[in-house]
């Protein structure tokens, strides 16, 4: 344990003199301050149409409406209407009984496009009759996740944080590998006895606990203490952990920056895969799991969403067979390549 | 002791052989200087006895071990100078040495104490990066001493180094012999070898050519010549003659009979000069 603090200590003041931890913590600000007051809270991309049931017992609003201009989507029963709305996420569903109505909001929805719909049945009831007609908004869970409930800025730190975090602890690794390369600094370590396991779980836990101290900074920005920070900071520990060694592994094989650019444009293409589950409201195969971002993006959101998460063992134990995995093969390809070369 | 037998290495993809059948003992406590130039595999066998690179064939031992045998231990009993700077350049002279010290298990030296001794005493808390050449060198040699090995390897540990700084880092060597130590010594400086080494080994082209201490390759392979100094066309010129050539012994007697003498002694050979004779080569 000696020489690994011995070691840790090192990697972590050249990092420091690096500027790398300043870079990190320049850049937890400047994403904090971007979701509290740059990206808005709600954000409407497309219009909103609606989904409809009439309950009442004379069915007049089904027959206005249908003798109206525009097009509308009326449908058999409320059983209907609920399996219409968890398979259509981006529209509202409304019952009209015969002395009220109700809006079925599916939690995305901002609060002036609900308004708008009430305002315009409002009118169709105001035509009926003279009496004010009071109307019920009910928020309904798809497959019980809420969340969709989330304003769209805190929708964005699960990926600033995904990408960055992961991005910076694969880059910073390869970074300080190509230091030690260019300086001669491997060639005195490899001839004291600390050997390669030492080496590398050094520079590994340097580079995670910089993307702790970056993902502290900025969740605490911006989500102040409703999360569970234990599982926040030990998925973002594993996961930057993991990239990291993956950084020192490919970073073996190039000498410097310039080279390694396109690693890193690639490294990013991979790290943004698991979006496309994300944004399409799924959860995604093993495959999308295999990649380290997948966790940090899901894992953070339901933290977000919920402050803790439900299922926080699957995470954790595929991050760390992932490490133990990768973290043999570096073992090896290092003692061959850095090591005896 | 360090015993190598029969040590022969072979780079990939390379046709020829960068050591070759390379035969040597070196005693505790003794200097064993291995001479040659840039190129001549003495590297190859310094990296082959610390066991950076892999033994192909031949035998190296340390205290009657086989080098494949030693484990990781084996680097806590050596200190290892480069020749190339490797230090790392973000940190202090003091860091370096402080968290170099940390890779050991046993106790090291106050890297300050060592700081001092090379010269470097007041440079302490100045970024490896604002060293000169020299300074390098001298931190370099610091940190193979830090562990107080028991065996040392010092490639050109005195390289661009000033006479005053020389003997400084000098000193240290023989009080180290004198504690005991075992050392091997690269180095191209014949000066330096002869002052220092109770053996030496001159390689050429991956063998060794000679190996005796410095007095018995003199007295085997030197020979008595004659520096002169003489006009000729009115400058300046010297040329060293080798008294037992027969062809040099004419050009002697030319030289004498047609031109004009300034300055004449005779000398001893030099190490580099032997060297020269058996390979046909100098040493830079």
């Amino acid at each position: 344990m000696k020489r690994f603090f011995n070691s840790f200590s090192m990697d972590f003041l050249i990092a420091f003199r690096n500027k790398f931890i300043l870079i990190s913590i320049g850049l937890a600000i400047l994403y904090a301050v971007l979701v509290n007051w740059v990206i808005p809270e709600n954000i409407s991309l497309e219009e909103t149409s609606a989904y409809f049931y009439d309950n009442s017992s004379s069915k007049i609003f089904s027959q206005i409406l249908k003798n109206s201009d525009n097009e509308h989507y009326f449908l058999n029963s409320k059983e209907e209407l609920y399996d219409t709305l968890s398979k259509e996420k981006n529209q509202p569903g409304i019952i009209f009984e015969d002395s009220n109505f109700r809006i079925i909001a599916q939690g995305y929805e901002d609060e002036k496009t609900l308004n708008i719909i009430a305002s315009q049945i409002d009118m169709i009831y105001l035509n009926l009759s003279d009496e004010y007609i009071p109307y019920e908004t009910q928020t309904i869970l798809i497959k019980g996740d809420s969340k969709n409930s989330l304003p769209f800025n805190k929708k964005m730190i699960p990926i600033l944080l995904a990408t960055d975090i992961i991005l910076l602890g694969f880059m910073f690794s390869a970074v300080m590998l190509f230091q030690e390369k260019k300086e001669g600094g491997i060639y005195a370590y490899r001839v004291s006895s600390a050997g390669t396991i030492n080496y590398l779980l050094s520079k590994t836990f340097v580079n995670s606990i910089i993307g702790v101290i970056f993902a502290f900074i900025f969740s605490f920005l911006t989500l102040g203490f409703t999360i569970n920070y234990f599982q926040f900071f030990l998925i973002v520990f594993l996961a930057t952990l993991l990239m990291s060694v993956l950084g020192i592994l490919i970073g073996q094989f190039y000498d410097s920056v310039s080279n390694f650019v396109y690693v890193i444009m690639l490294a990013a293409g991979f790290i943004f895969i698991p979006l496309i589950p994300l944004f399409s409201g799924s959860q995604g195969n093993i495959l999308y799991k295999l990649i380290p971002s997948y966790y940090i993006l899901f894992g953070v959101e339901e933290l977000i969403t919920n402050g803790r998460m439900q299922n926080f063992l699957e995470p954790v134990l595929f991050l760390f067979i992932e490490i133990i995995i990768i973290f043999l093969i570096t073992i090896s390809i290092t003692k061959k390549i850095l090591i005896k070369r | 002791m360090i015993e190598v037998k029969n040590l022969s290495h072979q780079y990939p993809g390379k046709n020829n052989f960068a050591v070759k059948n390379v035969n040597f003992e070196i005693k505790k406590g003794e200097i064993f200087g291995f001479l040659g130039p840039s190129g001549a595999g003495k590297s190859t066998v310094q990296n082959l006895l610390i066991g950076l690179l892999k033994n192909q064939t031949g035998i190296i031992r340390v205290d009657g071990k086989d080098i494949s045998d030693l484990k990781r231990d084996f680097f806590e009993r050596i200190g290892v100078s480069f020749e190339l700077p490797n230090l790392y350049e973000k940190l202090t002279g003091y860091e370096n040495l402080k968290f170099f010290a940390g890779l050991f298990k046993k106790k090291c030296e106050n890297p300050k104490i060592i700081l001092e001794r090379v010269g470097l005493g007041e440079a302490t808390n100045k970024r490896a990066s604002d060293y000169s050449k020299g300074m390098k060198q001298r931190l370099i040699f610091s940190r193979s001493i830090i562990n107080d090995p028991d065996i040392l390897f010092l490639d050109e540990p005195l390289s661009g180094l000033d006479p005053s700084t020389s003997k400084r880092i000098k000193s240290i060597i023989i009080e180290k012999k004198n504690a005991g130590k075992t050392i091997f010594l690269t180095t191209h400086n014949m000066f330096v070898a002869e002052e220092l080494c109770d053996k030496v080994a001159f390689i050429n082209d991956g063998k060794i050519v000679a190996m005796d201490t410095p007095k018995n390759l003199k007295l085997k392979y030197g020979s008595y010549s004659v520096k002169l100094e003489y006009k000729k066309n009115n400058k300046s010129e010297s040329e060293i003659i080798f008294l037992e050539n027969s062809e040099d012994k004419e050009k002697l007697k030319n030289i004498i009979d047609n031109y004009e003498i300034i300055t004449m002694h005779t000398r001893e050979a030099t190490l580099e000069e032997i060297f020269i004779k058996l390979t046909g080569r100098g040493l830079e």
